[in-house]
C-alpha cells in the first residue's frame, strides 16, 4: 500500500490512487520514502507546493498546443482525431547505474537481431539448426521473401529501433517489444525535453541530466553512413506516407530538425535503377530514403500493386546499391511477437552471450498446450496479435467483458500463428500531477537505438503512461500520455 | 531440345500516361533442366531494361518510360536447350522413405518451407469435400510421384480445362462452381492439395511446345492451330528427383517440351507483366503475340 505523500505545510499533496499492491514504484521506495535520485526534486516541490506544479501544467499544455505538438487517435468508428500531446509535467529519473544496463542491453538486442535478419534473408543458418523454428518465420506476415538475398548496405537492418521496456513487480527491466520497422515517438522524447527545460529550470539546475537533443544530429549522420555514393554529398529524404499519417507530425519535425527534404511517394521517380527527387531544378538523385512507410505501400512493383504512398522501383534501386532504406524492408519479421519469445536464444545463438535484459515469458498460441493454457485463463493474459503494434489487436485480460474473450477465443482457434500471450505483469508506476493532484499511474519506457557506424542508444526515451486509473495500456494511439525521461550523468 | 521463343507485347492507353514502370517476367530459367542460350529484349519508345533476380530466383526485367506516352512495346527474343528429355529419370525412394526425404529437404533447405505453407485465395486451405468428392489423403505405401499424378483424375472431376478461358486468376472456389478452368486454376487447385499433404509445391509459369496448340483430331480440317500463350503447370518436390513439373490442365508430366519461365508460392508472385503509372487512371489496351518454335 502506498503511504500519503505529504506536503511541506499545505497538506494539499497526496498520492490518492493506491493501484494494484504488487507494481514496482518509482518514485518510493517500499518504505514509502521517495528514491534516493527522486529526493532533489521531492524536497523542491514540498518548498514550492502543489500551486507551482498547477502553472507548470498549465503551461506545458498552452506550449505543447502553441507548437503544435499533436498526435493523432483512430478509432474503427471514426476517423483520426488530433490532439494535443499529452505530457506530465514530473520527470521519470533513471540513474546512470540503470541506464548503463540498458543501454547495454539494447545494443546487444540490436547487434543480434540484426544478424538474425541478414541470416534470415540469405544464408538461413539459424532454421537449419533449428533454433527457432522454420515455420514460425514463413508464416510471419512480415518475412518479405521478396528482398531474399539482398544485402544492404552494411548489412544493417534496423537503423533505427525503438525498444519497449517495462519493470515488473521486482523493478527489474524487462523487454515487451523490439519496434524495428518504422517505431515513432522520438520527436515526443525531444518535444518533452524542451517543454520540460522551459517550465521548470529549477528541477534541472538540481540534476546532471543528460541530452537527448541531439538524437536529429546521430540520426543524419547515421543515415549519410549508408549513402552509396559518400557521406559527403549525401542527399537525404524522409519518406512519409502523408498528413494523414497518425505519425506525421514526427515526419516533418525529423525533416525540418536534420535539413532534409520531406517527400511524399509521388515527390520520388525511379530512373534506370536510381532514386530522384523532382526538383523546380529538375531531377537530383537521391541516396538515402528514411522511410515511415510500411513495407506492403513501399513499392506498388514488388509488395501491395494498389499502393500510391510509395515509389514503383525502390526495391530495384535498393537491390542495385543506389539507395539505401531505413529502415531496411523486411526488418518487421525480427520484432514479431512470436519471434520475440525466441530472442534470448537468438542472442545467445549469434553473439555467445547471455541476454543482458529479461523478456516477459510469451505463450505461443501455435503450441495446442499453450493455447490450451491460455483458452482457459484468459482473464490474467494479455494477447496480442503478432504483426500489431500500437496497442491495436490487443485483448487485456483483466479487463476484458466476456464477449470480448470470447471472439479472441474464436480468432486464435482459426489463426493461432496470429496471437501470442503473456502473463499480465503490474508494469511499475510513477508520481503524475493529474487536475491538480497527485496520482500514480503506470508507465514504460521506449528508449530509441539509432544504428549508423556503430549503435547508439540516445540516453532518455519515451516514457509513456496509462491516464486511465490503473490501466496498464501505454500506447499513445490508445490515449497514453508521456513524462520527460531524464538519465542522470553520474 | 533447342527452342526460339519470340514474345511481343504492346500497352496501348486511353490519353497519356507518365512514369509508366514496368516489370517483366518472361525470361526462361537457366538452371539444369534447361540452359539459356541467349536472350535480347527491346523496348520502345527506347529505354534502358535492367534485368535481376526476384526473391525466388526469377530473372525479372524492368524499365521505365517517365515521359507523357499512349503506347509501350516490348519484344524478348530468347534461346532455350531444354534437358529433361525423360521425367522418369531419378532414383527412386522407397515410399516409406519418402516423407523421411521431404523433411531433411526441409531441414537443409527451409525456404522450401514457402511452398509447403502457403495458402491464400488461389490455394486454400481445403474443406473435406470438393463438389461431392472426398479431397485425397495421402497414402502409405504408394509412391508420391504416383499420388500426384493420380491426383489428376481427382481434377478432372472436379474441373475441365478451358483453354479459350481467360487467363484472369480466380479464387479457388469460383473454379469448383464453374466446373472449368485456366491451366492457372488447375494448378492451384493441385498445389493445393499437395500442401494439404504438407509436400512441398510451387507454381510454375512457361511455354510449351507449339504442337500444343495444333488442332485435335476432333477440329474441321484446315483450322488454324490456336494462338500459343504463356502456360501454367506445378512443380512438386519429389522424393530422390526433386523438382518435378506435372501438369494437370493437359495431364502430362513437363518433359523436354516444357519451358520454365517462373515459380513462386502461386500466380500472384510472379505475374507476367507488372506495371504502375501515372495517368488518368484507365487501364490500358494490351496485346500480345508469343511464337515459340523448335530449332
Amino acid at each position: 500500500m502506498l503511504k500519503q505523500f505529504q506536503s511541506g505545510g499545505t497538506g494539499q499533496l497526496q498520492d490518492r490512487n493506491e493501484g494494484p499492491v504488487m507494481a514496482f514504484h518509482e518514485f518510493y521506495q517500499d518504505d514509502f520514502r521517495p528514491r534516493e535520485h527522486y529526493l532533489p526534486m521531492w524536497e523542491h516541490i514540498q518548498i514550492a507546493g502543489q500551486q507551482m506544479l498547477g502553472t507548470k501544467a498549465r503551461d506545458a499544455h498552452l506550449a505543447l498546443h502553441n507548437e503544435g505538438v499533436t498526435f493523432t487517435v483512430y478509432s474503427d468508428a471514426d476517423e483520426g482525431i488530433e490532439r494535443v500531446w499529452p505530457f506530465d509535467i514530473l520527470p521519470r529519473v533513471i540513474p546512470a547505474g540503470e541506464w548503463n544496463q540498458i543501454e547495454a542491453g539494447i545494443k546487444q538486442r540490436i547487434r543480434a537481431l540484426n544478424l538474425f535478419l541478414k541470416d534470415l534473408y540469405h544464408g538461413q543458418r539459424i532454421l537449419k539448426d533449428g533454433v527457432v523454428p522454420p515455420e514460425l518465420i514463413y508464416r510471419g506476415k512480415d518475412f518479405r521473401r521478396e528482398i531474399m538475398d539482398i544485402s544492404p548496405p552494411h548489412d544493417i537492418y534496423t537503423h533505427i529501433s525503438g525498444v519497449d521496456l517495462i519493470r515488473d513487480e521486482g523493478g527489474r527491466y524487462l523487454v515487451l517489444e523490439d519496434n524495428l520497422r518504422t517505431p515513432s515517438g522520438v520527436s515526443y522524447m525531444i518535444e518533452n525535453r524542451i517543454i520540460e527545460r522551459r517550465i521548470l529550470p529549477e528541477f534541472f539546475a538540481r540534476y546532471r541530466v543528460r541530452r537527448v537533443e541531439h538524437y536529429p544530429d546521430l540520426l543524419l549522420q547515421a543515415l549519410r553512413h549508408l549513402s552509396p555514393r559518400g557521406a559527403e554529398s549525401a542527399v537525404i529524404v524522409v519518406l512519409t506516407p502523408g498528413i494523414f499519417n497518425s505519425a506525421y507530425f514526427e515526419h516533418t519535425f525529423l525533416a525540418k530538425e536534420m535539413g532534409v527534404e520531406l517527400a511524399e511517394g509521388r515527390d520520388l521517380v525511379c530512373k534506370n535503377d536510381k532514386i530522384y527527387l523532382k526538383t523546380t531544378l529538375g531531377l537530383r538523385q537521391v541516396d538515402v530514403i528514411y522511410r515511415r512507410v510500411d513495407d506492403d505501400f513501399l513499392d506498388p512493383l514488388v509488395f501491395r500493386a494498389d499502393s500510391t504512398l510509395g515509389v514503383a522501383g525502390v526495391i530495384n534501386a535498393w537491390r542495385a546499391g543506389n539507395v539505401a532504406l531505413a529502415n531496411a524492408p523486411g526488418a518487421g519479421i525480427a520484432d514479431d511477437k512470436a519471434v520475440y519469445a525466441y530472442v534470448p536464444d537468438i542472442i545467445r545463438y549469434y553473439l555467445g552471450e547471455a541476454p543482458i535484459l529479461a523478456s516477459v515469458p510469451t505463450y505461443q498460441m501455435t503450441d495446442p498446450q499453450d493455447r490450451t493454457y491460455v483458452l482457459d485463463n484468459m482473464q490474467k493474459m494479455v494477447i496480442k496479435a503478432v504483426a500489431e503494434s500500437g496497442g491495436y489487436g490487443m485483448l487485456m485480460g483483466p479487463s476484458s467483458s466476456a464477449t470480448q474473450r470470447a471472439e479472441f477465443a474464436r480468432k486464435i482457434e482459426e489463426n493461432p500463428r496470429n496471437y501470442i500471450a503473456q502473463p499480465v505483469v503490474q508494469i511499475s508506476r510513477h508520481l503524475c500531477y493529474l487536475d491538480g493532484e497527485l496520482e500514480s499511474r503506470h508507465l514504460d519506457l521506449r528508449p530509441f537505438a539509432i544504428f549508423g557506424s556503430e549503435i547508439e542508444v540516445v540516453p532518455g526515451g519515451l516514457t509513456r503512461v496509462a491516464m486511465t486509473k490503473g490501466s496498464l495500456v501505454v500506447n499513445s494511439s490508445q490515449g497514453g500520455g508521456s513524462k520527460d525521461t531524464w538519465v542522470l550523468a553520474d | 531440345m533447342k527452342y526460339h521463343i519470340e514474345q511481343a507485347c504492346r500497352i496501348r492507353f486511353a490519353s497519356a500516361a507518365r512514369e509508366h514502370h514496368v516489370q517483366i517476367r518472361l525470361a526462361p530459367w537457366d538452371d539444369e533442366s534447361q540452359s539459356l542460350i541467349r536472350i535480347m529484349l527491346a523496348v520502345e519508345p527506347e529505354v534502358l531494361a535492367v534485368a535481376g533476380y526476384d526473391g525466388f530466383g526469377n530473372l525479372a526485367h524492368h524499365f521505365a518510360v517517365l515521359g507523357a506516352h499512349r503506347e509501350l512495346r516490348f519484344s524478348m527474343v530468347a534461346e532455350v536447350e531444354t534437358k529433361r528429355e525423360n521425367p522418369f529419370d531419378f532414383p527412386q525412394v522407397p515410399p516409406a522413405r519418402e516423407l523421411a526425404w521431404i523433411a531433411d529437404s526441409l531441414r537443409q533447405a527451409p525456404r522450401l518451407w514457402d511452398f509447403v505453407l502457403h495458402q491464400g485465395v488461389l490455394t486454400p486451405a481445403l474443406p473435406e469435400r470438393i463438389a461431392g468428392l472426398a479431397v485425397p489423403g495421402l497414402r502409405d505405401g504408394v509412391p508420391l510421384f504416383q499420388q500426384v499424378r493420380d491426383a489428376f483424375d481427382w481434377i478432372a472431376e472436379i474441373a475441365e480445362f478451358d483453354p479459350a478461358a481467360e487467363t484472369s486468376v480466380t479464387a479457388l472456389p469460383a473454379l469448383f462452381d464453374a466446373k472449368r478452368g485456366t491451366a492457372a486454376d488447375l494448378a492451384h487447385l493441385l498445389i493445393a492439395l499437395m500442401r494439404q499433404w504438407r509436400i512441398p509445391a510451387r507454381f510454375v509459369s512457361g511455354y510449351l511446345d507449339a504442337s500444343y496448340f495444333d488442332p485435335d483430331d476432333e477440329d474441321p480440317p484446315g483450322t488454324e492451330p490456336r494462338p500459343q500463350t504463356l502456360h501454367h503447370w506445378v512443380e512438386v518436390l519429389i522424393p530422390g528427383g526433386g523438382w518435378r513439373g506435372f501438369d494437370p490442365s493437359l495431364r502430362l508430366l513437363a518433359d523436354a517440351t516444357y519451358l520454365r519461365v517462373a515459380i513462386g508460392r502461386d500466380a500472384r508472385d510472379i505475374q507476367a507483366l507488372r506495371q504502375t503509372c501515372r495517368g488518368d487512371g484507365e487501364q490500358p489496351e494490351l496485346e500480345q503475340t508469343l511464337n515459340v518454335s523448335r530449332l
